[in-house]
């Protein structure tokens, strides 16, 4: 009975004020593997629609594009560093109204793949996970910039050496700053 | 306002995350080939032969990748393969075995199969009915070798006038049931295939 009162708390709260929103942003990373002495910092931009108050609960998806400065992967002496990275992410969030912001935090899921140059493997998919510290700020009623850091964790697909075929994790730290549209 | 205040330190953080370093060099080894170990490889009529396969990685490093590989006889009627071990099916002749691993490595080694070309035998007393006897065998192949221990693509029987008890590779135990005054051993290499090969002994 409790679970379902509190579901429908949740449910009035999240149609409360709910509108659908696009947004996009701009992120820095720095991502470190765990397995091996190896690191990459580069740039990624998103794209994102999502369903929810902005003071209270959203859902999202967004959709990311990364271009590697990093050589991790590949081994190819012709390329400089691993591929272009692209990936899906699923999050729930929850905002809180402090009048000129909305701070809030996020949580979700991922998936995507990696291009490389390898002898036996030219991407590799990954999974990832990941939490969110971030706020809104509104600038209109229909506009508002964001801010927030990310900590991910992201396990890649094994790494074929015929032999054996080692598998990769990494946790990246991320900061962004984004637009959002709601309508 | 309190994220203005705040703006400094994001901006500080984003900085940071930003001026990480990017590795320039794959800590990740990869492959550079693959090979099978042996040469001047050649395998008796009657045996097989167990090979082995390396992988070579662009670190220097190297692993013994025998299990790993798709092994082929290449088309070849000479020879067979089970995974590393080849196996002739014909007598005498030569023929190519390769590894191939997706396509993307791979390498080929000649194989000779030495041909049978008689076979020796201990004697045997047909006048001794009903009781086992061991008779003693091995073979004569190309090039002059003798001697030599027959493992195995072999069936062994005989003519109606004795029963075959037991073989192994270097002896078979028979035993006359009549008396008569000669008893036929065929002995027959890859029986049952288009190669197949009789060889025929008497006793007296």
């Amino acid at each position: 009975m409790k679970t379902f009162i509190l579901l429908l708390i949740f449910m009035s709260s999240l149609f409360a004020e709910a509108k659908v929103y696009l947004g996009t942003y701009y992120a820095l990373y720095n991502e470190s593997f765990n397995e091996v002495d190896a690191s990459s910092s580069s740039d990624l931009v998103a794209l994102k629609i999502g369903y929810g108050d902005i003071k209270a609960y959203a859902v999202e998806f967004s959709l990311e594009y990364a271009q590697n400065k990093a050589k991790i992967f590949s081994s190819t002496p012709a390329s400089d560093s691993d591929g272009n990275k692209f990936g899906f992410n699923i999050s729930l969030l929850k905002a809180f109204d402090f009048t000129y912001v909305y701070p809030y935090v996020k949580a979700g899921f991922g998936t995507g793949y990696l291009n490389i140059q390898r002898s036996l493997q030219d991407s590799l998919t990954y999974g990832s996970f990941q939490g969110t510290l971030g706020t809104y700020i509104p600038i209109n009623d229909i506009f508002d910039a964001e801010v927030a850091y990310e900590i991910r964790h992201s396990s890649y697909q094994s790494v074929n050496q015929i032999v054996t075929k080692p598998s990769y994790s990494s946790v990246s730290n991320i900061v962004y700053f984004g637009l959002n549209f709601r309508y | 306002m309190k994220f203005y205040k705040n703006l400094p330190s994001l901006l500080l953080l984003s900085f940071l995350i930003s001026c990480g370093d990017n590795t320039t060099t794959s800590p990740i080894k990869d492959i550079t080939s693959i090979a099978i170990n042996e040469s001047n490889i050649s395998v008796y009529a009657t045996g097989s032969k167990v090979l082995t396969s390396t992988v070579y990685y662009n670190d220097g490093s190297t692993k013994n990748g025998s299990a790993d590989m798709v092994w082929d006889n290449n088309g070849s009627s000479v020879i067979g393969t089970t995974t590393a071990l080849i196996y002739p099916v014909m007598n005498g002749g030569d023929a190519n075995v390769t590894i191939d691993y997706s396509s993307k490595f791979g390498d080929s080694k000649l194989v000779h199969v030495k041909k049978l070309i008689s076979i020796n035998y201990s004697d045997l007393n047909i006048s001794d009915i009903g009781t086992p006897q061991v008779i003693y065998f091995n073979g004569n192949f190309e090039n002059n070798e003798t001697n030599v221990t027959m493992q195995r693509n072999l069936t062994w029987s005989v003519d109606s006038n004795a029963t075959i008890n037991e073989v192994n590779a270097s002896q078979l135990t028979l035993t006359v049931d009549y008396n008569v005054t000669s008893i036929k051993l065929t002995t027959t290499l890859f029986e049952y295939t288009e190669n197949s090969i009789s060889f025929e002994h008497i006793f007296y």
